[in-house]
């Protein structure tokens, strides 16, 4: 880009370079979050944000090698990392309910459990009574 | 004639004596004979004291951290020791690297003629642009082969630990509480598989212009097929993609790169002149063989990945 | 350039480390998904866009899909609890048991206080 003007392929190169090591500093922080993170979700998030940022990384590079092919790579991180996510959330998901499903059972267990002790409890007293 | 008899007559008989003895039910001496009278069990102090000896050696040896102290003791240098040793293989690791020769010098080993006849021949001998493209798939196209049936031993392997009987059904599903039929999935996905599978498509057919060729080609369709499983659920992709159908893909696409490349050894080692064109370089029906072998390594890898998944989630399809 | 070459292999030595360090194997596959996106980047400043395509469509794709799966098969995703302690949450995302010994220590817990 601007290669006719000197000072101008310069400035473009500085303005490429200093906009690559910013995105490198976010990735980072994207990663301190990805291993601190406590929930699933927070980790979720923080690679599918890293995923979208070194999309956009190989953008400026492609723009900086001036090499049309590496638009390619983009393409291909684009559409696998959504896939990715989608998947994970699914799986997630999934085993999130299939926990509150085996609680509820359980406690609807407990209840009975102990309707049927209390039923008990006041049967006997009632024989007793009655006799 | 006879009658019936009650259990109670039975029980008094000579024959339910005898089948009790003949059982070991019933003791034959109890009642009858005279017996000693049994002694309380007391056990001499010296067995005792050794009973208890053994049993506290028992349990200073058991593996258990929260009793056995050497183990505790064992693990702390254990995890001192390791991390000294990965130390230790590190530093030794990069100290070699660091004694490599830079990449690119001009008077090292690797830089030999075979390496300058590829770059400078390889445009004219393969007709592809993409030199490693050109490589893999015409000077080492053997290789590629060995790659290939590689990735059919590695589905066999799955599929042998990993398919389930259709008779034998399982009782619980994996997938039972996963979110199904999403609105919004569906729609997605019905905008993006076909950009996806065209995409795949085009990185395997331009392997020999630019980067890419048939194993990222494949990839791609492959993710592109569970995407669509994903969204829509098996019973509508198993209306054009059944075990049958991988199969019947996988076994035409080796046949064909191995009949290829049985033409190119015959060529080569009886030093005939292959009768595929060459092509201009830069066009796509160019570089002969590597066209056809761009694409059946990539339907390949594409049915691998789908399946590959499939076994996982479900055991079959 | 040299700046950004060394942040990006100081990215991988922490990403290389977490992996091995953390203690949920969910954890460590994200991680590795991330380890990987990192390495796509570099192999396109050592010029070879051949393995940078190859990087993204295996890493991204093939790898991290068939590790979740794995995951999932092996039941070894714990899901949390919904009032998240630091401590107790810690503590069972620690382990990676089946779903059905979390589930019972919890129930002899919630017993014991009720008995």
């Amino acid at each position: 880009m601007g290669n006719d003007v000197q000072g101008l392929a310069q400035a473009y190169q500085f303005l490429f370079t200093a906009a690559l090591i910013f995105l490198a500093l976010m990735l980072v922080l994207c990663l301190i979050r990805a291993i601190i993170g406590p929930r699933v979700a927070d980790r979720v998030v923080a690679v599918n944000m890293m995923g979208t940022m070194v999309m956009v990384i190989i953008a400026i590079l492609t723009v900086m090698l001036e090499e049309g092919y590496l638009a390619d790579i983009c393409l291909i991180y684009a559409m696998l990392s959504f896939l990715a996510v989608i998947l994970l959330t699914k799986i997630y998901t999934g085993v999130y309910r299939e926990r509150k499903a085996s609680e509820e059972k359980r406690q609807a267990a407990q209840k009975e459990c102990e309707q049927a002790k209390d039923g008990q409890l006041q049967g006997i007293s009632g024989n007793a009574k009655g006799v | 004639m006879s009658r019936k008899r009650t259990r109670e007559e039975y029980e008094k008989t000579r024959s339910f004596r005898l089948k009790q003895w003949v059982d070991g039910s019933r003791d034959p001496f109890l009642d009858r004979i005279e017996m000693k009278p049994k002694k309380p069990f007391t056990e001499p102090q010296e067995v005792k004291e050794r009973r208890e000896v053994d049993r506290e050696r028992m349990l200073s040896r058991v593996y258990d951290m929260n009793r056995n102290a050497r183990l505790r003791e064992f693990h702390r240098l254990y995890q001192v020791f390791a991390v000294l040793f990965c130390v230790i293989l590190v530093v030794m690791l990069l100290t070699a690297v660091s004694w490599l020769p830079t990449v690119g010098a001009e008077d090292r080993p690797v830089n030999n003629e075979v390496a300058a006849r590829y770059i400078e021949n390889g445009l004219q001998e393969t007709g592809a642009v993409n030199i490693v493209t050109g490589m893999i798939l015409d000077y080492r196209a053997f290789d590629t082969l060995g790659e290939s049936h590689v990735l059919f031993t590695a589905t066999c392997t799955v599929l042998i630990l990993l398919r389930q009987d259709k008779k034998r059904k399982r009782k619980t599903n994996d997938r039972m509480y996963e979110p199904k039929n999403d609105v919004i999935l569906q729609t997605a996905a019905r905008v993006l598989v076909p950009p996806i599978v065209i995409f795949g498509i085009y990185v395997i057919l331009c392997g020999h212009l630019g980067p890419g060729g048939g194993f990222s080609g494949g990839a791609i369709i492959g993710a592109g097929l569970i995407l669509y499983l994903c969204a829509f659920g098996f019973e509508k992709t198993e209306r054009f993609f059944t075990a049958r159908t991988y199969k019947v893909m996988s076994f035409c696409a080796l046949a064909c790169y191995s009949l290829s490349k049985c033409y190119s050894f015959y060529t080569g080692a009886n030093g005939i002149e292959s009768a595929i064109p060459l092509g201009t370089p830069g066009a796509i029906l160019s570089s002969g063989l590597i066209f056809v072998l761009n694409i059946c390594v990539g339907v390949v890898v594409a049915g691998t990945m789908y399946t590959f998944y499939c076994m996982f989630r479900k055991g079959g399809y | 350039m040299q700046i950004l070459m060394g942040l990006l292999l100081g990215f991988l030595l922490v990403c290389a480390v977490s992996v091995s360090a953390s203690k949920s194997l969910l954890n460590s596959v994200c991680i590795y998904m991330s380890y990987s996106l990192v390495m796509s980047i570099i192999w396109i400043l050592l010029e070879s866009p051949d393995l940078a395509i190859t990087e993204a469509a295996v890493g991204a794709g093939i790898t991290s899909i068939l590790f979740f799966v794995t995951l999932k098969k092996i039941h070894a995703i714990v899901s949390e609890d919904d009032d998240l302690e630091p401590e107790g949450g810690a503590d069972t995302e620690g382990t990676v048991p089946t779903e059905g010994v979390v589930s019972t220590e919890k129930d002899a817990a919630k017993e014991a206080s009720r008995a």
